[in-house]
């Protein structure tokens, strides 16, 4: 395989069809939200442009992710998501092991200065120097910096990535960050969820290859293509959000029709993914569909705001010990008390005010 | 023994107007934010007869906008208004004022300058509860709402509130937290204004329909009116 083949060559020397390419191509234009018009510009991009070698690091992580990657849906999308991360070097995937797999790294760094795409999966570690995660005897961290140090742009693959996931809830002893916090001279892009979808991966190496530049982010850094949304706005069992039907516990009668799962802890309302669009498994279901509430896997800090199973209102919060509508109850009531015992003090006073008066008249 | 009083035009019309709609539209957020958060009631049926948790966020919604159009009016009118509807923290009288009026709450002095208007903790209050609360509530408000439409103006204009805040989880729960302090301030107020209206005879509640309030005569002069 020559480094200067083209996706179009590289895809019809696997045996693509044309009409197949096409197709990769407005389906890449349809999950980047982009216009017909666009959709030449794709395919002229990836019939002209070498691939894009792609380093894939694996840190502090459960390798979740890497599985939702190697199940991507589409079963044309998983092929060339496969190859277009070209897999250089990743290690869960890779032949090569230890010292000969460095070094593909390395060569990769130095035939392609600026002009390769890192993708980190797993956060980095800051407590005692970075030992908790090491990798040949370096520290990830050392390792995330130097890798990342030609890379054309970073693409933080995963909620460890984003902000720590799991290992990064309190108290955090490894004191793992995300990507974001170490990486700052390059453009990070989050992908967040545990794991989080794989066709954001394609996407965005599409968008690259066409603009030259990375896809719009949302507020929160992430591609807008896929993360714009919440997850409740587009839910199937919105309707009987709307309509004031939820279910009460797994095996009620509510469960069986399919009511909306909001008293059963589901963070649907505050979660921005696009689980509820893409879905999972060549879009067969996603987890609410499937009578499982969302526990908002790609927001910060999600693992601090549990019990998954609590209702969202009743999660008890992390300095104040009880959830805040209770919280705020108490407060009322002892505003009230204080009230009443205000209003005591003021008749006594005002009283022996009177009394005092009253016996100072005559 | 008779003490001359004197009527005293305090509240403007659009000061009380702007009360009475606060009231309204605070309680009316309060009621359907808890009810969106706890939602009690169970609807029976199929889905498609029924729209009951989405009529009520909606009606919070248009309530939020009430309650953001009506303290933008009440922002202006402290430029607009008389004397009685200004707030002058950075004076030295009001902090004076504060002093005396906290030693009197606190049962430490037997009586309280008389004011016409509002006293310095009153305000404090009013600044702590409703404005501060107030501007947090709408952010806070304005940003969950905005991801509804990624790309509208409410979005744009308000969608740093979530990253600020690390999560859209600490901006739900951030809201919840001040609507309580709505509650606990209208018992503080309702407290105070039944007690001063008892103790100085003075109007205060009938003050905030039709605007007068009484004042001793001796006072009149002391504070001319612009
Ligand atoms: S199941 Fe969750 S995301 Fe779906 S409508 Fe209910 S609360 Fe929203």
């Amino acid at each position: 395989m020559s480094k200067s083949e083209t996706y179009y060559q590289w895809a019809r020397r696997k045996g693509v069809s044309r009409r197949d390419f096409f197709k990769f191509c407005t389906l890449m234009g349809a999950m980047l939200g982009l216009e017909a018009t666009e959709f030449p510009k794709i395919v002229s991009a990836l019939q002209s442009k070498p691939r894009l070698p792609v380093i894939y690091l694996n840190l502090q992580e459960c390798t979740c992710c890497g599985e939702s990657f190697l199940r991507s849906s589409h079963p044309l999308v998983s092929d060339l998501i496969f190859n277009m991360i070209s897999l250089d070097y990743m290690e869960v995937l890779q032949a090569a092991a230890g010292k000969q797999a460095e070094e593909v790294r390395l060569k990769t760094m130095k035939d392609h200065p600026g002009g390769y795409i890192l993708v980190v999966e797993g956060s980095v570690t800051l407590g005692n120097g970075g030992v908790f995660c090491t990798i040949g005897g370096v520290s990830t961290t050392d390792i995330l910096k130097q890798t990342a140090e030609g890379a054309a742009a970073v693409i933080a693959y995963g909620s460890c990535a984003t902000n720590a996931c799991v290992q990064g809830a309190y108290p955090n002893p490894t004191e793992a960050v995300p990507i974001r916090r170490v990486i700052k001279n390059k453009p990070v892009i989050d992908v967040p969820g545990c794991p989080p979808i794989a066709e954001v991966i394609t996407g965005t190496i599409v968008h690259y290859l066409t603009y030259g530049e990375i896809p719009e982010l949302t507020n929160q850094g992430r591609p807008k293509a896929f993360y714009e949304h919440r997850v409740h706005d587009n839910c199937v069992r919105r309707a009987f959000f709307d309509a004031g039907q939820f279910v009460e516990s797994f095996d009620d009668a509510g469960a069986k029709q399919g009511w909306c799962l909001y008293k059963m802890g589901c963070k649907g309302p505050t979660t921005y993914n696009a689980c509820a669009i893409t879905e999972w498994n060549d879009g067969v279901s996603y987890p609410i569909k499937s009578g499982h509430p969302c526990i908002g896997c790609s927001e910060n800090n999600f693992f601090d705001n549990t019990p998954f199973y609590t209702h969202l209102a009743k999660i008890p919060n992390n300095a104040l010990g009880k959830d805040v509508d209770q919280v705020g109850m108490d407060v009322v009531g002892v505003a009230g008390l204080a009230v009443v015992a205000h209003a005591g003090m003021t008749a006594v006073v005002k009283h022996g005010e009177k009394k005092a008066k009253e016996g100072s008249k005559p | 023994m008779s003490i001359l009083r004197s009527q005293v035009y305090v509240w403007e019309f659009p000061v009380r107007f702007f009360h009475w709609v606060n009231a309204l539209a605070i309680t009316i957020l309060f009621l359907t934010g808890m009810y969106i958060g706890h939602p009690i009631l169970d609807t029976p049926g199929e889905a498609v007869g029924h729209f009951f948790m989405g009529r009520v966020r909606y009606w919070h919604g248009i309530f939020a906008f009430i309650f953001m159009a009506n303290m933008l009016f009440r922002l202006y009118w402290f430029w607009a208004g008389n004397e009685y509807s200004k707030m002058r923290l950075w004076k030295k009288e009001f902090w004076r004022d504060a002093v005396t009026t906290f030693k009197y709450y606190t049962f430490m002095t037997r009586e309280h300058a008389e004011h016409v208007g509002h006293n310095a903790l009153a305000q404090l209050m009013y600044f702590f509860f409703v404005w501060l609360g107030g501007l947090l509530i709408m952010l806070t408000g304005l940003a969950m709402r905005g991801g509804s439409d990624p790309n509208g103006t409410i979005q744009t204009l308000f969608g740093w509130v979530v990253p600020l805040l690390r999560n859209e989880y600490q901006v739900r729960n951030l809201h919840h937290f001040l609507a309580w302090g709505f509650a606990v301030f209208l018992i503080g107020h309702l407290y105070m204004v039944f007690r001063q209206d008892i103790l100085d005879d003075d109007g205060t509640i009938s003050s905030m329909i039709n605007g007068y309030k009484f004042e001793l005569s001796s006072q009149n002069n002391k504070k001319a009116r612009p």
